[in-house]
């Protein structure tokens, strides 16, 4: 009774949408049936899972995958910590702030190595760096009060700052000259672009660089079943070698879940991910390295997201059985 | 039965229902171990209320706000238009179906596009609260003032009543219970439309309305903070509710059935 209870809590919490065709658990004979949660729109950020379904690697791999559209408002990790979903893509913040509150969760798979956030200006914009613009009065549509605005007031104060709900919108950017919002490099800028309105975008990675999106599982799956989270990982390490190698290829299929983005917009944020997603010491693609999960828990016990003396960043990273290389984990430092 | 055994009784059995619902619900989330992410105990959901007691008040302030005044403006609105309305046959034909459309807006949908027009903060949790105000206040009134009695109505034009007259004398008085009612489902409706206006443009840091509290606490995977933050949306629009529900009472207690009746009844 207590499981329904959960169940029905989560489904209160969201109902999420499914990308592709649902098949509820019902995968076919001989395949494991997987749930992966987005946690946007279906974008070129998410590239090599899509391209991974669609040349099938998963299937090869004995997985059944049901990619699920995410938006704002989606607790993603909440959905895989409740066993809503056996796959998230988060922020390694969520990852370790869930894991604080008591939610088991595990890094599998990092998409980006460099964070993509940033914040959008016109072009006319006076101001050019996040100091300047953190001791503005501009009006920023931002997050919720994420850590990276706690941080950045903490350098700079940011007491004459107006900060205002991001909802993913750029209505309201393209409505104002003085307006500035929060945005992924690869995804507002080059929908200005296209509209011809010029922009800056100040990158927030100097001040905050943890893995911004990762795919992340609950510890229990990944202890039971570590062969379906591996084959899991391999695959879409492979879809994003893919990916890259032509994403004109995949970006038609990703556009028709999205038809807010354009394929051409698709193409262009292909190549500006590319250098945020491919690891530029030449490891694997989704590596991640602990002392930057332990540099980003130092930062949350900075601005009080996380209590001192609390490590949630021990056993955050899922180490694959194999041992090999599987483009989940590095041992570097 | 004495009106204090009566006021007891009053309260007693809603508190008597809050209080068992509470205690189910605090053993639930003892025996079932449910994760506190997902939901969070009672007693929780109290401490985390008691931990940001502070930036709860300012949130509950600047929520209470927003809704009082989006609320007042649509009372105001809604009052003034519908009596114009009913008082013109030719404007309650055209009108009044234009009017039954706002109550179809679905307020969510419409508040991203709301903020272009209107600025952050404040400005857009009054509007977002008057919109959804607006028709149960417009639509009560109408309805009112359209229902009175044709005797009297006869009776004034009898004795040669003005128009404006009759309205002042027969139609507002008449129409006041169920313009009280329109007013009591529109105060629990601004509430909402607040935090709704909120959600899209209310301001961050600290002067972050409930909204935003609810929104940040999601964030950090504060589960008690959210519960503990929509509970004080609700305690906004009881008060609100509570409110207008006695404005109401005071109106027409001395001569209205609905009043008269329920007194009677006590006694």
């Amino acid at each position: 009774m207590w499981r329904c209870v959960r169940l029905a809590v989560a489904a209160f919490l969201c109902v999420p949408s499914s990308c592709t065709e649902s098949k509820d658990g019902a995968a076919p004979a001989g395949r494991t049936a997987v749930r992966v949660q987005l946690n946007w729109v279906p974008e070129p950020e998410f590239g090599g899972i899509f391209a991974a379904q669609q040349d099938g690697l998963y299937s090869l791999a004995g997985l059944d995958v049901d990619i699920r559209k995410g938006g704002s408002q989606v607790p993603v990790a909440q959905l895989v910590a409740s066993g809503q979903a056996d796959f998230g893509v988060m922020t390694a913040e969520d990852v370790l702030t869930l894991r604080d509150r008591g939610g088991e969760l595990v890094a599998v798979f990092a998409i980006f190595q460099e964070n993509p956030t940033g914040f959008l200006l016109h072009e006319s914009n006076p101001i050019t760096t996040l100091e300047q613009l953190w001791t503005s009065s501009s009006t920023v549509a931002v997050d919720a009060n994420p850590p990276f605005v706690r941080l950045l007031n903490l350098q700079f104060g940011g007491k004459d700052l107006k900060l205002v709900p991001y909802t993913g919108a750029l209505a309201g950017f393209l409505a104002s000259k003085d307006a500035v919002q929060q945005c992924f490099i690869t995804a507002e800028p080059v929908e200005c672009r296209l509209r011809g309105v010029p922009t800056r975008v100040l990158s927030i990675a100097p001040v905050f660089n943890p893995y911004a999106a990762v795919l992340a599982t609950r510890a229990s799956t990944a202890s039971a079943n570590p062969a379906m989270v591996e084959s899991f990982v391999r695959a879409t390490s492979e879809g994003w070698r893919r990916y890259f190698a032509d994403p004109a290829k995949y970006n038609p299929a990703i556009a028709a879940l999205n038809p807010s983005m354009s394929i051409e917009a698709m193409n262009m944020a292909a190549e500006l991910e590319r250098p945020l997603i491919v690891p530029a010491d030449g490891s694997a693609i989704g590596s991640m390295r602990p002392a930057r999960w332990q540099q980003l828990e130092r930062e949350l016990v900075q601005v009080g997201t996380i209590a001192a003396g609390r490590t949630p960043s021990a056993g955050a990273l899922w180490t694959p059985p194999s041992g090999s290389n599987s483009g989940a984990t590095s041992t570097k430092p | 039965m004495s009106a204090r055994a009566a006021a007891v009784r009053a309260v007693g059995w809603p508190l008597l229902g809050v209080a068992i619902v509470l205690v189910a619900w605090q053993f639930g989330v003892m025996l079932s171990g449910v994760a506190p992410y997902l939901l969070p105990s009672p007693a929780a959901i109290a401490r985390a209320m008691w931990e940001g007691r502070d930036m709860l008040a300012s949130a509950m302030a600047r929520t209470a706000l927003g809704a009082a005044i989006g609320f007042a403006c649509a009372a105001a609105a809604g009052g003034l238009l519908g009596s114009v309305i009913a008082l013109i046959p030719f404007l309650r034909r055209s009108l009044y179906p234009l009017a039954t459309v706002l109550q179809m807006v679905p307020v969510v949908a419409v508040a991203p596009l709301l903020q272009l027009w209107v600025d952050n903060g404040l400005p857009m949790a009054i509007l977002s609260a008057a919109i959804v105000a607006l028709f149960p206040v417009l639509a009560a009134t109408i309805d009112g003032q359209a229902s009175v009695d044709p005797g009297l109505r006869e009776l004034f034009k009898l004795h040669g009543a003005t128009r404006l007259r009759r309205w002042w004398k027969l139609d507002l008085p008449w129409s006041l219970p169920a313009t009280a009612t329109g007013l009591r489902i529109a105060a629990g409706l601004a509430v909402i439309g607040a935090v709704v206006g909120e959600f899209v443009s209310g301001y961050g840091g600290t002067r972050a309305p409930l909204g935003i509290v609810i929104q940040a606490a999601m964030r950090d995977a504060r589960t008690d903070l959210v519960f503990a933050a929509v509970a004080l949306t609700t305690v906004v629009g009881f008060a609100l509710f509570g409110a207008v529900s006695l404005v109401g009472w005071l109106l027409v207690r001395r001569w209205h059935a609905s009043a008269v009746n329920d007194s009677e009844e006590r006694r």
